[in-house]
């Protein structure tokens, strides 16, 4: 795996403050193209500073939601207010917001610097602070010498930082982002990654980016909207999303996640237990769930949470534990992926550090193997 | 033979090439060198009415052949001095210049609303522009006279209408030939200006409203300075056949207006002087292609080395 920038845990949490007021409410928001409905009843609160991901795969509504935003689609119903102001009527080219393009949309016909230039010279900006600023936000993006260029004789990750430049010179208080890195190999997707957020945080611009990359998303955002059919699912900030999904969704679609249908026997304050004929032994997670004793529910265990083990686990009290065989191993380098088909029948996939080589390693195809994971590792899913 | 066709590679992908030149050479550039050969003889009542350019003189008496070869530049000089010529060239060159302008201002916003149509009716619309071209061109120039004479349709709506008493007449004025051309001229300018616009990404407007450009002002500085390949196709498709055109001011354009393909039918027909006829259409292929190729030269090099 890559370095990811992780956020510094001193950021602040606007969020969580009930006295900020949010930079950009969305207040029951939908959206109908005919009779599909791209956005369905969706609200949200974006606080200034954020760095918000809205996260789904094709045809989620992500990309509309993000349109109406920038006033290029009109909100069926609904209201969209930024800063306090309601959007309604008021057409893209005098909202506060710039948007990144998912494909640039460079002016084909205009060099680097005239790209960048384009709205200052919309809003009457003196020719002399247009140059220096178009010059600053170059050298920003580290284009300082392509300015006469045009975008056809640029690589792929050069046009995205003209159109980042171009988005950013007109110091917006809200910038979209429409798949930014989407064009990028994923080298290039890495550093970009690094430079958006370092952007963002010198600049202390709200962004909201639309991706359907969970790892992009994971990696740069503040907070993630997970959104299915229009509707948002969860939520949160890249951990709570991962490792507290709230719908089975959710945890399906942020990593890869091991389903257990089970039904709950004990509901305490503290803890639940849930016996599992999936799983083949009786599931003890370290949270309550608001749900009746003997509902059928969901639990959620993530595979680098499963450890893998040769002997029983010494302080083995039949829960959280079972047995299964070694069907399938792929060898990434720095992790493995053990797919292990468990007495009942059900494969369960569990990925382990290589912490020795791999020639020397104890687990090996048909071996028969026990599966263990700590009560915090499980997480109950109703929906 | 195939062997040897292919030795000098003209055969395969030479030879798909080669017909094409064949055809060409055969029946332009040959034609063009026969025209252009007689309008540097001499006229004289003969068949044909043109004195031959290179003659064996074979002189009996003192036993000697010649090779005479004779170059009348007076035919030439004959264009540059006669007004004439000079008033028709220039009125051709305003006339074409009319007609296309009219081709452009109609033609852009139907272009540019049929390239934004819905992507199911933009094959209809684009039928209907084309057509015309189904029925006979003289049938079509026939039917404006109709709608232009006086006690023709236009006027019949006039009177009617109380707008003039007198009876109007638009057909024989330079009006009818402006009218006539731009109708015949339109889908020449509409078909290349769609497919630019066709072809223009919609996304590049948003980006320029996002960038706090008025729709106005976008159209000015991003449509249309992307739409120019069009327009320059478009306008050199109506304005090259436009100033040599014959039919259209022969059939709806006044006995003043004086255009250079009347001229050059007046010499050939009328004063059977092929060798000045054929001296105007060089003067006029010098005067017009040749500008307009270099004008394409440079054209082609700015927008290969904009792509």
């Amino acid at each position: 795996m890559a370095v990811q920038p992780i956020r510094k845990p001193t950021r602040l949490e606007p969020w969580q403050d009930p006295g900020q007021k949010p930079y950009v409410r969305i207040e029951k928001v939908t959206k109908t193209f005919g009779d599909f409905v791209a956005v369905d009843e969706v609200s949200l609160s974006i606080y200034r500073g954020e760095f918000f991901a809205l996260l789904g795969g094709s045809g989620s509504g992500k990309t509309t939601l993000l349109r109406m935003l920038a006033g290029f689609e009109t909100p069926t119903e609904g209201k969209i207010f930024i800063d306090g102001v309601d959007m309604a009527g008021i057409p893209p080219y005098e909202r506060p917001v710039n948007m990144m393009f998912q494909s640039y949309a460079l002016f084909p016909h205009m060099s680097v610097e005239q790209n960048v230039a384009f709205g200052l010279k919309q809003d009457g900006v003196p020719k002399a602070e247009i140059k220096e600023r178009v010059g600053a936000i170059l050298d920003l993006v580290q284009l300082g010498q392509f300015g006469k260029r045009k975008p056809h004789q640029l690589s792929g990750g050069q046009r995205q930082r003209v159109a980042l430049a171009r988005s950013l010179v007109k110091r917006p208080k809200l910038l979209l982002l429409d798949e930014p890195l989407g064009a990028l190999d994923k080298r290039l997707r890495e550093r970009t990654q690094f430079e958006l957020v370092n952007i963002q945080e010198k600049l202390g611009v709200t962004f909201i980016v639309v991706t359907h990359d969970q790892e992009e998303a994971m990696t740069m955002s503040s907070r993630i909207a997970v959104m299915n059919h229009g509707v948002i699912a969860q939520t949160g900030t890249p951990t709570e999303i991962y490792e507290y999904p709230q719908s089975r969704f959710v945890a399906e679609f942020i990593g890869s996640v091991n389903m257990f249908e089970g039904r709950v026997v004990e509901d305490q304050a503290d803890h639940v237990l849930i016996r599992s004929e999936d799983a083949g032994c009786d599931l003890y997670i370290n949270h309550a769930v608001a749900v009746p004793a003997g509902a059928t529910v969901g639990v959620a265990v993530r595979p680098e949470k499963i450890a893998l083990s040769k002997e029983p686990p010494a302080n083995a009290d039949g829960r959280n534990v079972t047995s299964g065989i070694v069907r399938e191993i792929a060898y990434l380098g720095d992790v493995s992926i053990y797919l292990v088909e468990l007495k009942t029948g059900k494969t369960v996939r569990v990925t382990a550090p290589n912490v020795v080589r791999r020639t020397e390693m104890p687990i090996t195809w048909d071996d028969e193997v026990h599966l263990s994971w700590r009560p915090f590792a499980g997480v109950v899913l109703t929906q | 033979m195939i062997d040897l066709l292919r030795r000098i590679g003209l055969w395969g992908r030479g030879m798909v090439v080669a017909i094409p030149y064949l055809w060409l050479l055969l029946f332009f550039l040959v034609p063009f060198l026969i025209v252009f050969g007689i309008s540097l003889s001499e006229a004289m009542l003969a068949q044909p009415p043109y004195a031959p350019l290179i003659d064996w003189l074979v002189d009996e008496d003192a036993g000697t052949t010649k090779l005479q070869i004779l170059l009348n530049l007076s035919n030439y000089l004959r264009l540059g001095g006669d007004d004439l010529y000079i008033l028709a060239y220039l009125n051709s060159v305003k006339i074409a210049l009319v007609t296309t302008v009219c081709c452009l201002l109609l033609g852009y916003p139907m272009a540019y609303a049929i390239a934004r149509a819905e992507p199911s009716r933009r094959g209809p619309l684009m039928m209907l522009v084309i057509l015309p071209f189904w029925t006979s061109f003289l049938i079509r120039i026939y039917a404006w006279i109709g709608i232009l004479k006086a006690n023709g349709v236009v006027d019949n709506l006039l009177q009617w209408t109380g707008l003039t008493t007198e009876p109007f007449e638009l057909l024989y004025s330079d009006w009818a030939v402006y009218i006539g051309m731009t109708y015949c001229y339109l889908p020449f300018m509409v078909l290349p200006l769609y497919a630019t616009l066709e072809k223009l990404d919609p996304t590049l407007l948003e980006a320029a409203a996002d960038l706090g450009c008025r729709p106005w002002k976008a159209f000015l500085t991003v449509t249309l300075p992307l739409s120019l390949p069009g327009i320059i196709a478009g306008s050199l498709l109506v304005f090259i056949p436009s100033v040599g055109e014959f039919v259209t001011p022969e059939l709806l354009g006044g006995p003043d207006t004086l255009m250079i393909g009347r001229v050059l039918w007046n010499e050939f027909f009328a004063n059977r002087d092929w060798p000045v006829a054929s001296a105007v259409a060089i003067a006029l292929l010098l005067f017009l292609v040749v500008p307009i190729m270099v004008f394409q030269h440079v054209q082609g090099r700015q927008t290969e080395a904009g792509r």
